[in-house]
């Protein structure tokens, strides 16, 4: 769950990287940039994948619903 | 060049599909067989509404003219949704548990109810989201005149205005036919949800068909396309960093503020577990949907004249290379993506419309009240249609007024930034339950200003609604109000200019006044609903019991929900209390229900007003605000009594385990004891017998014989009297039957007695006693026959026991605080540790040697007469033998 919830910052911490990139060696990169971000792009889907399907594995492991009764019981 | 009617036609034909797929969608919705519509992929092609015709058309003319800028739009809700979707099932569950039928509805639901509210959210969403519509309305037409204007076939577009004219009132039918079938949010637009994921199919198969078009049939292949890139005037643009990051926020914080967005992941959704998949696969269809965008520019702009509208590349470059079958897939992309958002933000609107707008003015001319007769339902369901006309019909002015000039992305934009305005009130409502309705009014209030009037307002060019002396040089000439460089803060750009003051002040104003105002009953009491949406799903109610006239809620449902499904909810709750019929008490329980099921038709605030007008009365209970009055420290003080408890439980446990080793311990004694009592009775007993026996044999016995007989019957028989005194003084020691004859006495002659009492004449193993005559001299006022009974019971055990050589008592006497102890040391072993706790216990004893009969009662009775005396006794340890002390009060003592 908390991976989950960084991954955002991740992304948004590579994808600014971009800003960085701009203009070394002053010649504008144009097509490095569009590869970079589209394979970050990719990767931060197949993380979000892995991470939906883990979570949700935990969740059914974890809160099937006789398991929810009966903390609605305990309290 | 493909034909005006053919296109005409291939459009007609498209609607109509898409009408047979709501259809069918709808009837198999109707039959419940909802199979593949609930399923996480139409969900998640659902919430591609985001990919408007701004996408299709608009992003490749963004990244024309400023690179790769156009990206942050797809990487903000990439990025909410692949980590954030949490934040967003937190919506859809509070959706599900108080019937949200729009953001508005959520937003005034959570501040009390707040109609106020109400209006102004669904002000904001009409104001940022008309020239929304207006731009899709616009690049419809734009696509056609794109056919009619390459067209050398002999037809021109009649008329734009025309065009878009009968586009909105295509769009305005379809959204009433499968927009408006039923009222009750939970029932949800199946035919429209549907059409809608068919849309995005289509949309996205045509951008990627275009894209792998222009890369492999015009650009000659991927490494020539890199290599146009590299030589394209995009490269020179830099990326302005400002830009990409307000617009990552701007994008993000969309999915979670437009209305439409809203509309199909809160309101639509059917299963919270189908957001997990979209976190991934609408980031993809996003990814999928930018992935060509870069190339179609590049080479939309090497290959088309210059001059050319780059937002048309899309269809401009497959017809310039004669591709009318990929034109017409592209024209029919950019159309699905127009009309979808269209529909689903009309939908959107109109409820926000009718619920806020419409109902409540209704509801207050009905001076009747809410009882009259009449079905609710046709007057919601009109104020539904004509709000959506009213939309389309604000949007196809707006795009009249606006002349369809302004570039199509930054439109998009400026209405990202006013719709971003419910952000805060939005977030803080469900995450902070000390938000409050006047901080959340303050906060959209300010806001909506700010983006009027820095962005919204002078979007429309210089004197176009502000005039360009007042954009220059401020009102009044007042330079630090110019519009687009508030406060004198210079932001160049006015988007970031306009983002950065409005969420800014509407982020404090919000907090600030939040912090300063004291949230109202009702609001406390949707706030912790909101918040806690995990924690609790049974909603607490905010009516109060009373005698409610069910018939008349019964009248007014049936005329919202209609009255079989009124009937029918009416019943089940009378069932549910355990009444027969229609009518069920009106108990706080069945008044939360029910304006929750009202809810769901006409937005919370309209039903809150409408249950109000019949119940008519405060609609908070003292125990609903004790109930939500700080959960926390509630949760808190909880656990505090349970560790509590935990730890009572605990000791009580440990004095259960003593006591009942204790019991076990004492229960072998008794065992032991009765065992030997009946040896100590029996065997005087059998002597008794024996000798008595004998002596009733006159002949056989002498006189001597016969006399030393009747000394040993009568000794035993002394014996058994002691025995049965003992356990008699015992008894009446214990029941407190005892009366004390009390008198003065001196503690030295006390113990002169027992001593006296106890010395065995001849016996060569005598005890010696060592006494301090000096310190005895204590003058008592007690019962002292008893008190030398202890003493003498004390002395004589030791005698008994003490089992050294050469056997000593220490007698010691000495005053402790306001008593006098009066402590008995011998030499012997001692008691055992284990033995300690049970020897003044009755028939304790440690030995089964029978030393002078003893029972083991002798210090119980010592014990009782100490307790009844105000003293005690006890065992001494660690005095290098057995000792005991006896401890009375020395005021009793001193007294007299």
């Amino acid at each position: 769950m908390d991976m989950s919830r960084l991954l955002p910052f991740l992304g948004l911490f590579l994808m600014m990287l971009v800003l960085f990139t701009r203009e070394t060696g002053g010649q504008p990169r144009l097509v490095e940039q569009v590869i970079y971000i589209f394979i970050v792009w990719f990767a931060l889907i197949a993380a979000a994948f892995l991470l939906a399907a883990r979570l949700r594995r935990h969740q059914e492991e974890t809160q099937d619903p006789t398991r929810a009764e009966a903390s609605d019981d305990r309290l | 060049m493909i034909a005006f009617n053919l296109l005409v036609g291939v459009c007609l034909a498209y609607v109509a599909l898409l009408f047979i797929v709501a259809f069918v969608a709808e009837r198999r919705a109707i039959h419940g067989r909802l199979g593949w519509l609930r399923s996480p992929l139409v969900y998640t092609l659902s919430l591609s509404v985001y990919c408007t015709a701004w996408t299709f058309y608009g992003a490749v003319g963004y990244a024309a003219r400023s690179g790769l800028e156009f990206l942050p739009i797809y990487l903000g809700p990439t990025l909410v949704l692949i980590g954030w979707w949490w934040a967003l099932r937190k919506l859809v569950r509070i959706g599900k548990t108080q019937r949200i039928t729009s953001i508005a509805d959520l937003i005034s639901s959570r501040y009390g109810k707040s109609n106020a509210l109400g209006v102004l959210v669904t002000l904001l969403a009409v104001v940022g989201t008309t020239p929304y519509i207006a731009l899709q309305l616009q690049s419809v037409t734009l696509s056609f005149s794109v056919f009619a204007s390459g067209s050398n076939s002999g037809w021109t577009l009649p008329d734009l205005n025309a065009t878009a004219l009968w586009v909105a009132a295509g769009l305005t039918i379809f959204t009433v036919l499968f927009g408006t079938r039923n009222l009750d949010a939970n029932e949800r637009h199946h035919g429209v949800v549907t059409a809608i994921a068919v849309e995005a199919i289509v949309k996205l198969i045509a951008l990627l068909a275009v894209g792998v078009f222009v890369v492999w049939g015009v650009g000659g292949g991927p490494s020539a396309v890199a290599e146009t890139m590299r030589n394209s005037a995009i490269a020179d643009t830099p990326i302005n960093g400002g830009r990409w990051i307000g617009v990552t926020f701007l994008a993000g914080a969309a999915i979670f503020t437009l209305p439409r967005m809203f509309q199909v992941m809160v309101v639509e959704n059917a299963d919270e577990r189908h957001l997990a998949t979209a976190s991934w696969a609408f980031p993809l269809y996003l990814f999928l949907m930018s992935l060509f965008v870069v190339p179609i520019a590049v080479v939309g702009l090497a290959t088309q004249p210059v001059g050319a509208n780059p937002d048309l590349f899309v269809l401009t470059i497959p017809l310039s290379m004669g591709q009318e079958a990929v034109a017409t897939l592209a024209f029919l992309g950019g159309f699905s993506s127009a009309t979808s958002m269209v529909i689903v933000a009309a939908i959107a609107l109109s409820t926000m419309v009718s619920n806020h707008i419409v109902m409540p003015l209704w509801l207050s001319f009905q001076h009747e009240g809410a009882t009259v007769s009449g079905d609710v339902r046709k007057v919601v369901l009109g104020a539904r249609r004509i709000s959506i006309a009213g939309v389309l019909v604000l949007g196809y002015l707006y795009f009249r007024l606006t002349g369809g000039s302004a570039a199509l992305a930054s439109i998009g934009l400026i209405s990202f930034t006013g719709v971003a305005q419910a952000l805060p009130a939005l977030i803080g409502g469900i995450f902070w339950r000390g938000a409050t309705r006047k901080g959340a009014i303050g906060g959209l209030i300010i806001g909506f200003v700010v983006w009027m009037y820095t962005l919204f307002l002078p979007s429309f060019g210089p004197d176009g609604v502000m005039s360009a002396a007042l954009l220059s040089e401020g009102p009044w000439g007042i330079g630090w109000l110019r519009p687009q460089a508030l406060f004198t803060v210079r932001i160049d750009d006015p988007l970031l200019h306009a983002l950065f003051w409005s969420m800014s002040l509407n982020t404090i104003v919000f907090l600030f006044v939040s912090t300063m105002t004291f949230p109202s009953p009702l609001e406390r009491l949707q706030g912790a609903q909101f918040v806690n949406v995990f924690e609790h799903t049974n909603a607490g109610h905010g009516w109060q019991e009373g005698s409610a006239e069910a018939e008349d809620l019964l009248i007014m449902s049936q005329r919202i929900l209609g009255s079989d499904e009124a009937q029918t909810l009416f019943q089940n709750a009378a069932e549910t209390q355990g009444k027969g019929g229609f009518l069920p008490d009106t108990t706080p329980a069945f008044l939360a229900r029910l304006e929750r099921e009202l809810a769901g038709s006409v937005g919370a605030a309209t039903a809150h007003a409408m249950v109000g007008q019949i119940v008519g009365r405060a609609s908070i209970s003292v125990e609903d605000l004790m109930k939500v009055a700080d959960e926390t420290a509630q949760m808190m003080e909880y656990s505090n009594q349970l560790e509590a408890k935990s730890a009572e439980l605990q000791r009580t446990a440990r004095q259960l385990r003593e006591a009942n080793e204790k019991l076990t311990e004492l229960s072998v004694q008794k065992d032991a004891f009765l065992s030997q009592i009946s040896h100590e009775l029996r065997t005087p007993m059998t002597s008794i017998r024996a000798f008595s026996e004998i002596l009733m044999d006159e002949g056989a016995v002498s006189k001597d014989e016969r006399q030393r007989y009747s000394r040993i019957i009568h000794e035993e028989g002394i014996r058994l009297t002691r025995l049965l005194d003992d356990l008699l003084d015992l008894s009446v020691l214990e029941n407190g039957q005892v009366s004390l004859n009390e008198q003065p006495g001196s503690l030295r002659d006390l113990l002169d007695r027992a001593v006296a009492a106890t010395s065995v004449p001849g016996d060569g193993r005598a005890l010696r006693i060592r006494r301090n005559e000096l310190a005895e001299a204590v003058p008592l006022f007690t019962d002292t026959d008893r008190l030398s009974q202890v003493f003498i019971n004390i002395i004589a055990n030791a005698q008994k026991y003490c089992d050294a050589k050469d056997p000593v008592l220490r007698v010691e006497v000495r005053n402790i605080g306001k008593r006098v102890a009066v402590d008995f040391i011998d030499n012997g072993q001692g008691i055992p540790k284990k033995s300690q706790a049970i020897i003044f216990e009755k028939f304790a004893r440690l030995s089964d040697r029978n030393a002078a009969g003893g029972a083991g009662l002798g210090l119980a009775i010592c014990r009782e007469i100490m307790t009844k005396l105000g003293g005690a006794i006890a065992y001494l340890p660690g005095q290098g033998g057995a000792a005991f002390r006896v401890t009375l009060p020395l005021n009793k003592s001193a007294t007299r």
